[in-house]
């Protein structure tokens, strides 16, 4: 009789394989020598309220997203906040690029 | 571990084993397929992303300098909502100018090459790809994509890739023993079938599913060997039973012969004739062992290596004008109507001796005033010899047997003959890929032999030769088999 579990040995024999690729994964994950990114900071989020203000006329829908940002990043959801003005700032943007002859 | 032995020498287990290894192989293969079809253009897209980047940024560095290029970081990170832009400038002194990382990374050394970079965005651990650009006075820029969806995904990816090791292993093994099922019981079933044969029961045949399959057709090339070993056992007892019978007649004849004549001869004279007929009894003994020697040689395909090319046309010529003689004493008509050339590739003596046990039946059963008709000719890649008869032929239920071993019908009871006659005939037929043909001559028996032609330069010879009916010419002719 074949043993019930041979199968299940070999397929498991193979488990380091694929573990050994996750665990490289992980690791690199887990090391501190890690780069601090500065476009995410409450700093970076008060820039970007001030580049929509300089503008000195804006459609609605810039001042509405602004105004979320600016309120979520003093709540401190900060990437959320960002995300925000930056959808305000292209919005901007955009508008300028449509209104150029 | 004696049992464990056994185990892993069965072959049902290795089969089994081969299963699992190549299900989980193929499982494996197409798995990193799909890893690679994901992973890796999501890799391909990013590098293509960074490059048409840095190919934005430097025009705008070739057209406004350090103020341009500050100018359009700034606005490209201020629109990034995919928010996964990462810039770096840095002036000759490595000092930063712009761009959303605080310092140049150590490992990222060479231009050109693309680098993977751990970030932490806002405590969040992540990997970012990027690559170095040079520019004209020591300036260097860093371009990078974070790409924290492929990390996510390559998670999730082989999270799938674990759990899905589970549902191979459980259907490799249910697999692995379906397939050792199978095969187990298709061997057990030959296995037992063969066991019962051997035992002695020929009756037992391997069982077949319907279903058409592989081992459906094996099943029956097995069970056709054995009809096949099942016809010859039959072959050789029938044999076996006919010598043993036909032979005790003549035998026990002889002997009383010879018993009486000792017993009551008063002269040497009588005692001779006494001999004498003991001696020809005998004889006709010696002949039938004869003729079955030679039909088992000639069954046995030993006389195919002296094949030759034989032309019939003037064989069959030469039997007709000597059975003529014969013909014409039982008050019977011999007419012949054969090719003046018809080649054959076969042996002489062999198919002269067949021919002529046909015109000898022929004869012994044509009654008076009859006809004894000698015909051939080709046909494609055949040729035929057919000698028909007006005697009482064979009833359609006989015909097959007829050229078995020592069979003799009903209307050949009472006529001198072995039984051995059209066995030959057959036999040199079959000898000659061939066979010997027997049906209705209304009235009377036509038998005819269809041999192929051989070598196919034959059939060039064929068409020098005249077609005309041939009578005559002269020859050796073999001695016919006793009948």
């Amino acid at each position: 009789m074949i043993p019930w579990f041979a199968p299940l040995l070999f397929v498991f024999a193979l488990l380091p394989l694929l573990a050994a690729g996750t665990a490289v994964a992980q690791e690199e994950l887990a090391q501190d020598d890690h780069t601090e990114i500065l476009t995410d900071t409450p700093a970076y989020c008060m820039d970007l309220a001030r580049l929509v203000n300089m503008r000195d006329t804006r459609p609605p829908e810039v001042d509405r997203l602004a105004a979320e940002g600016r309120d979520m990043c003093d709540h401190g959801e900060v990437r959320g906040g960002i995300l925000r003005l930056r959808r305000a700032v292209r919005m901007m943007n955009i508008g300028d690029t449509s209104e150029t002859p | 571990m004696a049992q464990r032995g056994r185990v892993t020498r069965s072959a049902s287990f290795r089969l089994a084993m081969v299963y699992v290894v190549l299900f989980a192989l193929s499982a494996l293969a197409l798995v990193s397929f799909l890893w690679f079809a994901t992973v890796g253009v999501l890799d391909q897209q990013v590098q293509a992303a960074i490059s048409a980047d840095a190919q934005g940024l430097s025009e705008r560095w070739e057209e406004g300098g350090v103020p341009a290029l500050v100018l359009t970081i700034q606005e490209r990170l201020a629109e990034n909502v995919d928010d996964d832009a990462i810039y770096l400038l840095t002036d000759a002194t490595q000092r930063r100018i712009t761009g959303n990382l605080a310092l140049w990374p150590n490992v990222v050394e060479a231009p050109v090459l693309f680098y993977e970079l751990r970030i932490s965005r806002a405590g969040v651990r992540s990997i970012a790809q990027v690559r170095r650009f040079d520019l004209p006075g020591g300036f260097r820029l860093l371009v990078g994509r974070d790409v924290r969806g492929r990390v996510e995904l390559r998670r999730l990816l082989t999270n799938t890739l674990l759990s899905s090791l589970f549902l191979i292993a459980a259907l490799g093994a249910a697999g692995a023993y379906v397939i050792r099922s199978l095969f187990r019981r298709m061997v057990a079933d030959v296995s037992a079938t063969a066991a019962a044969i051997s035992r002695g029961d020929l009756s037992q045949r391997v069982s077949t599913s319907g279903r058409a399959d592989e081992f459906d057709a094996m099943a029956e090339a097995i069970n056709n060997m054995l009809d096949r070993i099942g016809k010859l056992m039959d072959g050789v007892r029938q044999v076996s039973n006919a010598i043993a019978h036909d032979l005790r007649t003549p035998i026990t004849r002889a002997r009383a012969r010879l018993e009486d004549a000792a017993r009551v001869a008063d002269t040497e004279d009588e005692l001779r004739a006494a001999v004498e007929r003991a001696v020809d009894d005998l004889d006709g003994v010696t002949a039938v062992f004869q003729a079955l020697l030679r039909i088992a040689e000639i069954e046995a395909g030993a006389r195919r290596s002296a094949f030759a090319e034989v032309d019939l046309g003037p064989l069959l010529a030469d039997l007709g004008e000597l059975y003529e003689a014969s013909a014409e004493e039982k008050g019977l008509t011999l007419p012949v109507a054969v090719p003046a050339h018809l080649l054959v590739q076969g042996d002489f003596r062999l198919l002269q001796q067949a021919v002529a046990n046909l015109l000898d039946n022929a004869l012994k059963f044509t009654p008076p005033g009859g006809a004894v008709r000698l015909s051939a000719g080709a046909d494609g890649t055949r040729v035929w010899v057919s000698v028909a008869d007006e005697g009482p032929g064979i009833p359609a239920a006989d015909r097959d047997r007829a050229t078995e071993r020592f069979f003799r019908g009903e209307t050949a009871r009472n006529t001198p003959g072995s039984g051995l006659g059209l066995a030959l005939v057959a036999a040199v037929a079959a000898l000659h890929d061939g066979a010997l043909t027997l049906s209705d001559a209304n009235p009377g028996l036509a038998a005819t032999i269809a041999i192929s032609r051989g070598a196919p330069l034959l059939a060039e010879k064929m068409k020098a030769g005249s077609s005309a009916p041939h009578a005559g010419a002269t020859g050796d002719v073999a001695q016919a088999t006793p009948e």
